[in-house]
């Protein structure tokens, strides 16, 4: 089998910068990237450099303020995963507490919680692997529709969105969400992605369109954060066409401090999918890492790609 | 716990997260020299290390601790407090 390169085989300068702000701050995660290469080749590294170059847009000081803010989420989600092994139970009690201490909390969720979550969709395997597989098995699926025209509720980052409009130039989106912050990170996201055109931002739940409806939906790792999914997705069927395509995931095991409903396994998220009014065309369940003993949790994404049923 | 039993409580956990035999951890073990040795099996140490020796360390410790010397100077700065 041939080697993978190293990274200072190929030009990255910008995951470079982040590779020493990681080392300089948070030696214990020195390993990460050129683990991530080993693991996932020359490609990954390419799309990693482009996609930091253009969302931090060469901006080094930004790079080592998101290194930081990556490492002390990942740190933070590290511990509680070893509480959860214990206890096998969220410590976030309510959505009403979820929102004040990280949605409304501006200051955490623009230091800490946007740049660290942009970041692990290269930097943890499971969230590499699930958006990998959202291209293969959503994004380009996409392209068989004449105009697509797609919701993402619970935008957080941007990043889905931004994936979509950046791969499909007759799409258009409408972004949902709760938090001011993440509504300003995903238009100056989008903004530097050059498909801002393409997008509307809407603070607030989901709702139809008035004119014409989504063919189209994301909600990527939402579900966990409320306290009654079901009912979202409920609601979330009533805004989409029927025959509408989705792209849905939910953490299963994956412990944090804004993270309400406990999944266990991809089972009991497909039966709340079904129950809603979807059907589900494809699943999967990628783990962060191989457990050791069963008394040892993973976080994990569950994946879904998805049809809304015609009553 | 003196610094003997605490030294070899160390050397213990160490070998058991990261898979390595007692006799391989000494003064120049760290995440450079042991493989093994990543973000993960750090935390898995650190949760180890706090539930054997009865204490606890902060996050700005935790990123400290990089190699069985700042472990043990760690463990004893807090034994002796």
């Amino acid at each position: 089998m041939p080697k993978s390169p190293t990274i200072d085989e190929i030009a990255a300068p910008n995951v470079d910068a982040l590779a020493s702000a990681l080392s300089h701050h948070f030696p214990i995660f020195k390993k990460a990237i050129a683990t991530r290469l080993d693991e996932f080749g020359a490609s990954w590294l390419e799309r990693f450099e482009h996609e930091i170059a253009t969302s931090f847009a060469g901006d080094k000081d930004a790079i080592t303020r998101a290194a930081k803010a990556y490492g002390a989420f990942s740190l933070e989600a590290m511990r509680l995963q070893a509480k959860f092994d214990l206890t096998l139970r969220y410590d976030a009690s309510s959505y009403e507490q979820a929102v004040s201490e990280v949605y409304s909390n501006v200051e955490y969720m623009v230091s800490t919680y946007l740049p660290a979550l942009l970041l692990s969709h290269y930097l943890w395997p499971h969230h590499y692997r699930q958006l990998h597989w959202a291209h293969e098995h959503f994004i380009d699926k996409l392209r068989t529709l004449d105009r697509v025209r797609f919701c993402d509720v619970g935008i957080g980052t941007g990043f889905y969105s931004k994936e979509i409009l950046a791969a499909l130039p007759n799409a258009n989106g409408w972004g949902f969400d709760i938090s001011s912050a993440s509504i300003s990170h995903t238009k100056e996201l989008l903004t530097k992605w050059c498909v801002m055109e393409r997008y509307e931002l809407h603070q607030n739940y989901v709702a139809p369109l008035a004119n014409d409806g989504f063919n189209a939906f994301v909600t990527v790792e939402l579900l966990e954060h409320l306290e009654d999914p079901q009912a979202f997705l409920c609601s979330l069927r009533e805004a989409v066409q029927d025959n509408a395509l989705g792209f849905i995931t939910a953490a299963i095991d994956a412990p944090n401090r804004d993270h309400i409903y406990l999944y266990r396994d991809l089972d009991s998220i497909a039966k709340q999918i079904n129950k809603a009014g979807f059907e589900i065309l494809k699943s999967h369940n990628f783990p962060a890492y191989e457990t050791k003993s069963q008394d040892e949790t993973a976080p994990q994404s569950g994946c879904f790609i998805v049809r809304a049923v015609v009553p | 716990m003196d610094q003997n039993a605490a030294k070899q409580k160390i050397i213990e956990v160490m070998a058991q997260i990261l898979g390595v035999a007692p006799g391989e951890i000494n003064d120049d073990s760290s995440m450079d020299t042991i493989e093994a040795w990543d973000s993960l099996k750090h935390m898995k140490l650190v949760i180890a290390l706090e539930q054997e020796l009865g204490l606890e360390f902060d996050d700005e410790e935790v990123v400290e601790l990089l190699s069985f010397r700042l472990i043990e100077l760690s463990v004893a700065e807090k034994f002796a407090a």
